[in-house]
């Protein structure tokens, strides 16, 4: 199937709605990016609904995984980055 | 060739999101510190070489992966045997059926996804093996496209995508069965013929 072609409404064998429900969690999804894959998924309401499951999952996950990183360890990396000595570094593996 | 005089500038407004990722790969505050530490340090030295206009967040991630991975992985303690066994086939929508549906309306899955905790989504994502965990990690938690992620851990694209895809079912079956727990989720029917390969 190419994305010329409807979707069958099959959203498991369905190239199309893979396609477009992976481009559309590919990187932060944008509300447009979101809607333009509703759009052409709209003969497919269980593709519809596979969309739109996986975009609140990838969004609740975004928000219940945010921590700050504690203010002792900012200040603990700046210190060590003011007085480190390049060449008493033992660093490998970039 | 970037400038080590402005690294810091450059490279502390991302301690956050680093400190997120560490948290969540090592499992602990203790080590989740000493490796974001370790990463700045290691980014400090090779800055150099960084090509500057380049994407420092993908570079900075990077050496966090290879630092926890070289350094960190053999120490951690083993996660919760997790079940990859049927994820292919779960599809949350498709779960939330019956009653359950007919009572919540159209917005089951807006419920579900509600009812869940932070600590619990935390706790499934916690319990993913390390290459579905660093995977699912790097796309849902801190938003890198596809081809970013084959770059920071340096594997072909569609092993990316495969490991998202299961990643991220399993991780449904996870909260699915936090949604059972809750009486949101109507049990599996046995009789159900079993789906075609999935998303």
């Amino acid at each position: 199937m190419t994305r010329d072609e409807p979707c069958l409404g099959v959203p498991n064998q369905c190239d199309l709605s893979r396609q477009l429900i992976a481009q559309a969690l590919d990187g932060q999804p944008s509300v447009e990016d979101v809607s333009r894959a509703r759009i052409e998924l709209a003969n497919c309401l269980p593709c519809v609904q596979i969309l739109d499951v996986e975009v609140q999952f990838k969004l609740a996950m975004s928000q219940a995984c945010r921590e700050s990183a504690p203010a002792s360890l900012q200040i603990r990396i700046t210190e060590t980055l003011q007085r480190v000595v390049l060449d008493d570094l033992d660093i490998q593996d970039f | 060739m970037a400038d080590q005089a402005t690294f810091a500038d450059q490279a502390m407004v991302y301690m956050d999101q680093l400190y997120s990722a560490a948290r969540r790969m090592t499992r602990n505050t203790a080590d989740a510190e000493d490796l974001v530490q370790e990463t700045y340090l290691r980014a400090y030295r090779g800055f150099g070489n960084f090509q500057e206009g380049t994407n420092l967040r993908a570079w900075l991630f990077r050496i966090l992966t290879n630092a926890f991975i070289n350094s960190y992985r053999s120490k951690q303690r083993k996660p919760q045997s997790v079940d990859l066994a049927g994820v292919e086939d779960l599809y949350l929508h498709q779960r939330l059926g019956g009653d359950t549906k007919a009572a919540l309306g159209a917005s089951a899955e807006d419920v579900l996804m509600e009812t869940i905790t932070e600590s619990e989504i935390i706790d499934a994502l916690e319990s993913l093996p390390e290459e579905y965990r660093i995977s699912v990690l790097l796309a849902d938690v801190e938003g890198f496209a596809y081809k970013e992620i084959a770059e920071i851990l340096d594997v072909p694209i569609g092993t990316v995508m495969s490991r998202l895809h299961r990643g991220r079912k399993t991780l449904q079956k996870r909260l699915l069965e936090f949604g059972k727990t809750r009486g949101w989720v109507d049990p599996p029917d046995p009789d159900r013929a079993p789906a075609p390969a999935g998303i």
